[in-house]
């Protein structure tokens, strides 16, 4: 029993040690420059290169917009998604989430089917107006990363602000109303006041992700659309400047860190602020023409952010000359007999092996690690529990330069076997575990158990019969959510990469990097291999899931 | 004298429901007076409410104040009070902006404002809460800011939904009193909404009591509890000795009541032959049996409230009697065999047949 106490805190602990101290200590040690530069020297270097100044505050512009735009964008079909009840409702609801849990390289690859120079968009106006030139130019532009952030994060600010707004009780707008406040005024002294936290939670997450966004950057971006994250991968691959990357890499860490902190902050405002009233009354369904606009734009907004992963689907099956399986016969076969040539059936093979590998690791130790946070009266679970959180503020490529600098002791090195790669992916993948879990195991109430014992059953038995039936679904999402966090994990692996161990994620910058049609079209459907596969775990969570439990 | 607020055939049927939630209610209440709306969950109480706040649109019929239809104004052009069976109070704001809000939104200026909450808080006792958030006080407290912040803005009309309903027995007690003297002080017009008639009877001037979405009886406290007009509010009011009864003219030209405990000549004489005798506990006593009463078997008794209740069997008819504590020298014993004298001056005779 006292084994198992203290394996439920020590294993998960030695794992943040191995996999997520050391790494990023190393990285202070080189970029803080205690290993004999002269203290701050790489920051100091880092910050007065006006390059690498505009990088910064090129990185924090474009999370700060795209934020903007995302709240702007997803707020009124948050509303209609709250407050009205039509037909369809929950199946569009699950609907916008597919762009969210599609690998950002995915995404990139969808707005370049649908907005690219040779993307369906373009295809067809050339194709109506017999034109020389694709009128639509996107690619390479800062409007088109903003237009990918939208759409990747549309679907954070309708799933946080609507299950928030839907669990509100209209009581206190009524109230409100009855009291002599026109409908303006009560949106803008009640409703929206008791939103914020829900909207300010919502904005610090965003600005977390876009923050450190690298692979959609990185594929529709041009060079001088770097952020902080795809500069470090360029200094440690391309420049070998290790210690500027650490430099900037740490920058990063205290903006994405402080982030994390005011979204737990703001994020359990929200919820202890206002009495949250069980959903299932039904809420109030308008029939004015202003309410049907409302719904219309809705249903506009959630079929502009399928468009891209539609549009991948679609042009992956378009040859120049029509319908056609090109880039799926080019991605199973080696015609060229390229000595650099890596199988896709490897890549595959590669992804699926780390994914499988994955969810064995993750799984059993974020279920560990949330038992040992059951106890709500110990004063180590808040900090417990937000240490484990850590990982999630971490960039990827900064986690992969960590392991690039740590790893090693002595002649016994492990930086070039697959063994990083899997802590990388273990890594970020386990936070999602514990989350899973213990939000369902909090929902197990204490009285559940004892009604249990009171009926005669055994611990063994209690926890066979009560915990393990409730668990084993949160236990099944968590599985899916490391299996699809591997599958499309990207800025680590590809700074980690060497050839033998190249995931599909990689190798579709590799496709997407040479020249030529075919190489286009094997992009395309190792890009659509991927989805369908992330895809199908999607749905997995999605049936799996109890009703409202498990929103993040 | 017309009417403040005139109730007319108000019908309302929910999206989903088979039945209608309120039913062709019609009722008047004159200014200043108070109207307890009585009846069990689910009678369409707050949907009679809500239809009134403007917050629901009716099927038909309407609300119409001083004579002026409501259809189709919206709620926060009503000007009237509404406090919510689970309060509602804004959580962002303390107790004092909780108060102003009404106010405010009437555009009343800051000193105005200043010396009403004031005011409020004094006549609700809770000055000491002012500047305190509306999580940090006690539910009794949060039902008098509640309260308070309905009265403010010196609504037209009030109206309380079930406003004690989550409070214990002896906080009910003592806010049901403070409601009828702020209601005196502020000589407000009020609706009371409540399932339970010992609130009612201590606030209202005029009780309305629902069934199923319908109006069944409308009229003084006193009306309702002495002539229950349905068998429905009979028993909704705890009415329980209730026997079928005959009403016949004797030879001599007296009138004569039959029911299964006996006969009697009534003071009143209902409408129908067949009729319905209530028989209050207050009227029937027990003695020691052999004497001149009826004889019954004693089947179970309970203490409530300073009474027993006792259960009584008379040749397989069951009657509830009520024995005050220390008025005998032993508890009344389940499976005895007592004398039963019953006063048949106080027994009412109902209009109604089961």
């Amino acid at each position: 029993m006292s084994v198992w106490r203290t394996a439920r805190i020590a294993l998960p602990l030695t794992f943040l040690v191995v996999a997520f101290a050391w790494p990023l200590v190393s990285v202070m040690r080189i970029g803080l420059g205690w290993d004999g530069q002269g203290i701050l020297q790489p920051f100091i270097d880092a910050a007065s290169d006006p390059y690498l100044r505009g990088r910064f505050f090129f990185t924090t512009w474009q999370a700060a917009l795209s934020t903007i735009l995302a709240l702007a964008f997803g707020l009124p079909s948050a509303y209609v998604f709250a407050r009205h009840r039509f037909r369809g409702r929950s199946a569009l609801l699950a609907a916008i989430t597919i762009p969210f849990i599609l690998p950002p390289i995915v995404m990139a690859l969808g707005l370049l089917s649908l907005l690219g120079p040779s993307g369906l968009v373009n295809d067809t106006l050339t194709g109506i107006f017999g034109l020389e030139e694709p009128p639509i130019k996107l690619l390479n532009t800062f409007a088109i990363i903003l237009i990918a952030h939208v759409v990747y994060e549309y679907a954070i600010v309708v799933r946080l602000i609507s299950t928030f707004w839907a669990n509100m009780d209209p009581a206190v707008q009524e109230a409100a109303s009855m009291l002599g406040a026109s409908p303006r005024r009560v949106f803008f002294q009640v409703t929206l006041p008791l939103l914020l936290p829900a909207v300010a939670a919502a904005a610090a997450l965003i600005f977390l992700f876009t923050f450190t966004s690298f692979g959609i950057i990185l594929i529709l971006g041009a060079p001088q659309h770097a952020t902080l994250e795809v500069e470090i991968y360029t200094l440690m691959t391309k420049l070998f400047r290790p210690h500027i990357a650490a430099a900037l890499a740490l920058t990063q860490l205290i903006a994405t860190f402080g982030m994390l902190w005011a979204y737990v902050k703001l994020q359990s405002a929200a919820v202890t602020r206002i009495r949250l009233r069980a959903q299932g009354g039904p809420p109030p369904t308008g029939h004015s023409k202003a309410d049907y606009i409302m719904r219309i734009g809705a249903l506009a907004s959630v079929l502009l952010v399928l468009s891209p992963p539609l549009a991948l689907l679609l042009r992956s099956f378009i040859t120049p000359d029509g319908l056609g399986l090109d880039g799926y016969t080019a991605i199973m076969s080696n015609d060229r007999n390229e000595y650099f040539y890596i199988s896709p059936i490897a890549a595959i093979r590669n992804s699926l092996a780390f994914a499988a590998v994955t969810v064995i690791l993750a799984v059993p130790l974020g279920v560990l690690a949330a038992y040992g946070l059951r106890n709500p009266r110990a004063w180590w679970r808040n900090p417990l529990d937000a240490l484990y959180m850590l990982p999630l503020g971490v960039s990827a490529v900064t986690l992969g330069l960590g392991y690039l600098l740590s790893l090693r002791v002595g002649a016994f090195d492990v930086r070039t076997t697959v063994v990083p790669i899997i802590l990388a992916h273990t890594l970020i993948a386990y936070p999602f575990v514990i989350r899973v879990v213990i939000s369902t195991m909090r929902a197990i109430r204490p009285h559940l158990r004892e009604a249990a014992t009171v009926l005669g059953a055994s611990p063994l038995a209690t926890a066979m019969r009560v915990d393990l039936p409730i668990l084993s679904r949160a236990i099944l999402v968590g599985s899916v959510f490391a299996f699809a966090v591997s599958l499309g994990e990207f800025g680590a692996t590809l700074l980690l990469n060497r050839p033998e161990y190249t995931t599909m994620p990689v190798a579709i910058l590799n496709y997407l990097t040479r020249p030529g049609a075919i190489n286009l079209a094997s992009a395309l459907a190792m890009s659509t291999v991927l989805m369908v596969v992330a895809g199908a775990g999607f749905f997995l969570i999605e049936r799996a899931r109890y009703r409202g439990w498990g929103e993040f | 004298m017309t009417n403040l607020l005139t109730v007319t055939s108000l019908t309302k049927t929910y999206d989903a429901a088979q039945t209608p939630a309120l039913s062709n209610v019609t009722f008047g209440l004159d200014e200043g007076k108070s109207l307890a709306v009585l009846g069990p969950s689910g009678c369409g109480k707050s949907t009679l409410l809500r239809l009134i706040a403007g917050l629901e649109t009716p099927d038909g019929g309407e609300a119409a104040m001083n004579g002026e239809s409501l259809n189709g104004v919206p709620p926060h052009r009503r000007g009237f009070g509404l406090m919510h069976q689970d309060l509602a109070l804004f959580p962002h704001l303390n107790v004092r902006d909780n108060i102003a809000f009404g106010l405010r939104s009437q555009r009343w200026d800051a000193e105005g404002i200043q010396r009403r909450v004031n005011e409020l808080l004094e006549l609700m006792r809770i000055e000491p809460l002012a500047d305190r958030s509306v999580d940090a006080i006690s539910g009794g407290e949060q039902q008098r800011v509640a309260l308070a912040r309905s009265l403010a803005p010196r609504p037209r009309l009030l109206m309380l939904d079930e406003p004690l309903g989550a409070l214990d027995r002896r906080l009910r007690e003592e806010l049901a009193q403070e409601i009828r003297r702020i209601r005196d002080h502020e000589g407000v017009t009020l609706i009371y909404v409540t399932h339970d008639h010992d609130e009612a009877f201590a606030v209202a001037d005029d009780i309305l009591v629902l069934e199923g979405g319908r109006a069944v009886q409308h009229g003084p406290p006193e009306d309702v509890w002495l002539k229950p007009a349905t068998p429905f509010v009979a028993r909704f009011l705890g009415h329980e000795n209730l026997f079928p009864c005959e009403v016949s003219t004797t030879e001599d030209g007296a009138n004569e009541a039959r029911c299964a405990l006996g006969t009697w000549q009534p003071i009143d004489v209902p409408t129908s032959q067949a009729c319905t005798a209530l028989i209050p506990p207050e009227a029937i006593t027990i003695v020691e049996p052999n004497q001149n009463g009826a004889e019954a078997t004693i089947e179970d008794v309970t203490l409530q409230g300073g009474s027993y209740d006792v259960t009584l069997n008379i040749r397989g008819e069951k009657l509830r009697a009520r024995v005050l504590v220390g008025a005998t020298s032993t508890r009344p014993n389940p499976n005895t065999t007592v004398s039963v004298s019953i006063d048949w001056n106080q027994v009412r005779l109902l209009d109604w047949v089961e």
